[in-house]
C-alpha cells in the first residue's frame, strides 16, 4: 500500500460568481453559520422533485466517469437500507479539487448527501476521505451540525486504483480495496450489500446547491447543456494554478495566455494530451466528444521550451506502480510500456517506438477496471501530441532542452 | 450472440484456454489470453465451453 | 455369499478409484511448469481422469452401500446406512462410511456444478471450499475400509491401503509444496513463469 505525503492545500481562484467556493476566504472552512447565510436552510426535497431537478440540468457526475446523475438516481430503490457513499478519497493524483472542496466548504458537501439520503428515506451516509486535512474539517463540520442521519466518516489510503468507486465500496465493506473481477454497479449492491448510491463529493455539492436553488437558479450560471459550475485543478503555465470554479461552458483558452506551446494535458494521469486547444470548450459532453474527456478535472500545461518526455516517463512508471496487481495485462503490461517509453526517450530507435506501440495495443481493454486503459490513453495521446519530440528522443536522444516539472506525483514515504 | 468473457482478477495465465480454442484465443507475450473478435460462432461453443471448463482457474465464461 | 463377496470388492475398488481422483485433483492443480503444449495437453488429460476415476468411483460407491444393506451377512439397514453412527455392526465404522458418501457426494456435485459457477464471484470460494471435502471423504472412507472390513489384515488388503495412502500422501505434498511455491498471492502461476518487473517504488 502507498502512504502519499500530502500536498499542501492549493490555491483557489473563481471565475465569475462563486458557488460551491462561496465564502471561502484564507481564513479556513465556511462554518455552518456563515454557511446557512450564504446557501439557506437545508433544503430537503422529495425524491419526484430531486429526480426532475437532476434531469432538468443534467447533471454529470464530477467523479471522473461523467455519469448522469439522474439516471444513477432513478435507478436507486427508496428504503432505509439503501446507503449514500460520498467518495472523497480523490484517487487521481494531481486532482486536488475534492480535498480544497472538502476543506474549504464541507457544509455543501453534507448538505448534498443529507438531501440525496432523505429523497431516498435512508439515514445511511458514508463519507470516505483521504486528505488529513479534509477529514479534519469534515469531522469539525459535522459536529457542528444536527443531521437526521447517521453519517460515518472513514479515513481510508488507497492508491490510485483504490480510489475507483467499486474499490471504496469494497474497502468500505471491509473487504480488501480493490475493484473485484466482476462489474457489479454500487446501485445494484454496495455499502453493506445494499444498494448504494454513490457518487463523488462535488457531485454532492451540486445536487445541494440545485435543491437550493431550484432549476431555474442552477441553471442561470453556465452552459446550457451542462448548467452550473465545475472545479477544476489547473498545472502549469496557466493563469490561476491551483483549483478554480469556473462556470461550464467557457473555453479553455480562458484558463491560458496566449503565449507558449499549444500541448495540454487534460483529465489528468488517464487524460489526454492535445496539441492545441482550439476549439475546445469546457462541458464534459464536448470535451468527450472532441477526443479529450475531462475526468477529474486536471489540466496540465507545460511551459513553452521545456521537454516534457522525462515526466511522462515518471507517470507511467507511477502509473504503472499503481497497478494493484489483480490482473495480469496490467500487472505486466505498464511496467513494459513504461520501460518502453524510458527507452524510447534515451535514443532507443524506431524498433523502440514500435514495442511501444505493441504493447500499448496489447494492454487495452483488458483488465478488471479502467487503470490499464487510462494508463494507455495517457501514453499514447502523449504519442501523438508530441509526435515530432518523441521521434526526436527515438533517433538522437535527449533533446537538451530544460526539463520540464510541471505534473505533480505524489511521493511515497513508505 | 455468445461471447466469451475473461474474469481478470482470477486469470492466472495457465494457457488451457489457447490450446482448447486456438481459433478464438492466443497469448500475449505474458500468457494471459488474447479473444479474437466478439462473438462465438454456433459451431465452436462446445469447445468454448470445454475451455471455459478446463480453466483451472475458472477465470473464463461464455456468456449470452 | 456372492452379494457379500461383491459388497467388499465394490468397496474396495470404489476405494481405489476414489484414491486415483484424489491423487489426481490434488496434482493436477498444483502448478508445475511452463505452459508448453504437451503439457497443456497432459493437463487437460489428468482433468479428465481425475472426473473418470470419480465417475467410476461414485458407480462403485453406490452398489457398495446398496449391497451393504441388502446384505444378509450383516445387519445394516436403510435407516442405519443414512443415519451415521446407528448400525448394530460396528457402528463407528459403518458410521464413518455413510459420512464419507455424504462428503463424496457433496464433492461430486459441486465437481458437476464447477462450470455453472463460473459466473459469481463469490462461488468460486464456496465451491472450492466444498469440494475440498473430498480430501475428509477419502480419509473417512480409509477409515471405513480399516474398521468395518472384514478383509482388514489380510496382506492383499494392508497392500491396498497402503499404496492409496502413499498416493494420496505424495499427491498432497506436491500440491501443498506448489502453493507454498507459487500460489501465496494472485497470480502466483504468471509471477513464477515470467521474471518480476523492476520494483518500481
Amino acid at each position: 500500500m502507498t502512504i502519499l505525503s500530502e500536498p499542501p492545500l492549493a490555491a483557489v481562484h473563481i471565475y465569475g460568481e462563486p458557488r460551491l467556493l462561496a465564502g471561502v476566504t484564507e481564513a479556513g472552512p465556511v462554518d455552518l453559520r456563515r454557511h446557512r447565510e450564504l446557501h439557506g436552510e437545508l433544503p430537503l426535497r422529495r425524491r419526484s422533485w430531486l429526480s426532475a431537478a437532476l434531469t432538468d440540468v443534467n447533471l454529470r457526475g464530477r467523479g471522473g466517469a461523467d455519469f448522469p446523475v439522474a439516471v444513477k438516481f432513478d435507478a436507486m430503490p427508496s428504503g432505509s437500507r439503501v446507503s449514500i457513499l460520498v467518495n472523497g478519497s480523490e484517487g487521481e493524483p494531481a486532482s486536488r479539487k475534492d480535498r480544497v472542496l472538502m476543506s474549504r466548504a464541507p457544509h455543501l458537501v453534507l448538505d448534498g448527501a443529507v438531501v440525496v439520503a432523505h429523497s431516498l428515506g435512508t439515514r445511511r451516509i458514508t463519507i470516505v476521505v483521504h486528505d488529513s486535512a479534509a477529514h479534519d474539517t469534515l469531522v469539525h463540520a459535522l459536529r457542528e451540525r444536527r443531521d437526521p442521519c447517521k453519517i460515518t466518516i472513514t479515513h481510508a489510503q488507497h492508491g490510485f486504483v483504490g480510489g475507483e468507486i467499486r474499490a471504496v465500496i469494497n474497502g468500505v465493506n471491509g473487504a480488501s480495496p480493490v475493484p473485484g473481477g466482476r462489474r457489479v454497479l454500487p446501485v445494484s449492491r454496495g455499502v453493506a450489500g445494499q444498494p448504494t448510491f454513490a457518487s463523488n463529493v462535488e457531485t454532492f455539492a451540486h445536487i445541494a446547491l440545485l435543491a437550493a436553488r431550484g432549476t431555474a437558479g442552477f441553471a442561470r450560471v453556465g452552459s446550457t447543456e451542462e448548467p452550473g459550475t465545475t472545479l477544476v485543478t489547473l498545472f502549469g503555465d496557466v493563469r490561476h494554478p491551483g483549483v478554480a470554479e469556473v462556470p461550464t461552458g467557457v473555453p479553455l483558452s480562458a484558463f491560458f495566455d496566449a503565449s507558449g506551446d499549444g500541448t495540454v494535458l487534460i483529465g489528468g494521469y488517464h487524460g489526454t494530451w492535445v496539441d492545441s486547444t482550439d476549439g475546445l470548450v469546457l462541458t464534459r459532453a464536448r470535451l468527450k466528444s472532441s477526443g479529450a474527456p475531462f475526468n477529474a478535472g486536471v489540466i496540465a500545461r507545460p511551459f513553452g521550451g521545456t521537454c516534457v518526455v522525462d515526466e511522462i516517463v515518471e507517470v507511467s512508471r507511477w502509473l504503472a506502480g499503481e497497478s494493484i496487481g489483480q490482473c495480469g495485462p496490467c500487472l505486466f503490461g505498464l511496467p513494459a510500456i513504461a520501460d518502453d517509453l524510458a527507452h524510447v526517450a534515451a535514443h532507443g530507435g524506431a524498433e523502440a517506438l514500435q514495442t511501444l506501440s505493441r504493447h500499448l495495443d496489447v494492454v487495452s481493454g483488458r483488465g478488471a477496471c479502467a487503470h490499464p486503459d487510462g494508463s494507455v490513453q495517457f501514453v499514447r495521446s502523449a504519442l501523438n501530441a508530441y509526435d515530432h519530440h518523441i521521434r526526436e528522443h527515438a533517433l538522437s536522444g535527449a533533446c537538451g532542452r530544460t526539463p520540464s516539472t510541471v505534473l505533480p506525483l505524489p511521493r511515497r514515504i513508505r | 450472440m455468445s461471447k466469451l468473457e475473461i474474469d481478470w482478477t482470477r486469470c492466472d495465465a495457465h494457457g488451457l484456454c489457447a490450446r482448447l480454442l486456438p481459433e478464438k484465443i492466443t497469448l500475449d507475450e505474458w500468457g494471459f489470453p488474447l479473444i479474437e473478435g466478439r462473438g462465438l460462432d454456433e459451431s465452436i461453443i462446445r469447445d468454448a465451453r470445454r475451455a471455459a471448463l478446463a480453466c483451472p482457474a475458472l477465470a473464463l465464461r461464455v456468456a449470452r | 455369499m456372492t452379494v457379500w463377496y461383491l459388497a467388499r470388492v465394490t468397496g474396495m475398488v470404489a476405494l481405489i478409484a476414489f484414491t486415483l481422483s484424489t491423487a489426481l485433483g490434488a496434482f493436477s492443480s498444483a502448478v508445475l511448469g511452463g505452459g508448453s503444449p504437451p503439457q497443456l495437453d497432459r493437463r487437460f488429460l489428468l482433468q479428465m481422469a481425475h472426473r473418470s476415476a470419480a465417475v467410476t468411483g461414485l458407480v462403485m460407491l453406490l452398489a457398495h452401500t446398496a449391497l451393504i444393506v441388502v446384505d444378509s451377512f450383516v445387519d445394516v439397514s436403510v435407516s442405519d446406512a443414512l443415519v451415521p453412527f446407528t448400525a448394530g455392526y460396528r457402528p463407528v465404522a459403518v458410521g464413518l462410511g455413510s459420512l464419507a458418501v455424504y462428503a463424496t457426494i457433496s464433492v461430486a456435485v459441486s465437481g458437476a456444478l464447477r462450470g455453472r459457477l463460473a459466473s459469481s464471484e463469490r462461488a468460486v470460494h464456496r465451491w472450492r471450499a466444498v469440494h475440498l471435502l473430498a480430501y475428509a471423504g477419502w480419509g473417512m472412507s480409509m477409515a471405513h475400509g480399516v474398521l468395518a472390513g472384514t478383509d482388514t489384515g489380510q496382506p492383499w488388503s494392508t497392500a491396498i491401503y497402503v499404496v492409496c495412502g502413499i498416493a494420496v500422501a505424495i499427491a498432497v505434498s506436491i500440491r501443498i509444496r506448489s502453493q507454498l511455491l507459487h500460489a501465496s498471492r494472485g497470480l502466483g502461476t504468471a509471477r513464477a513463469r515470467i521474471p518480476a518487473p523492476e520494483a518500481l517504488s
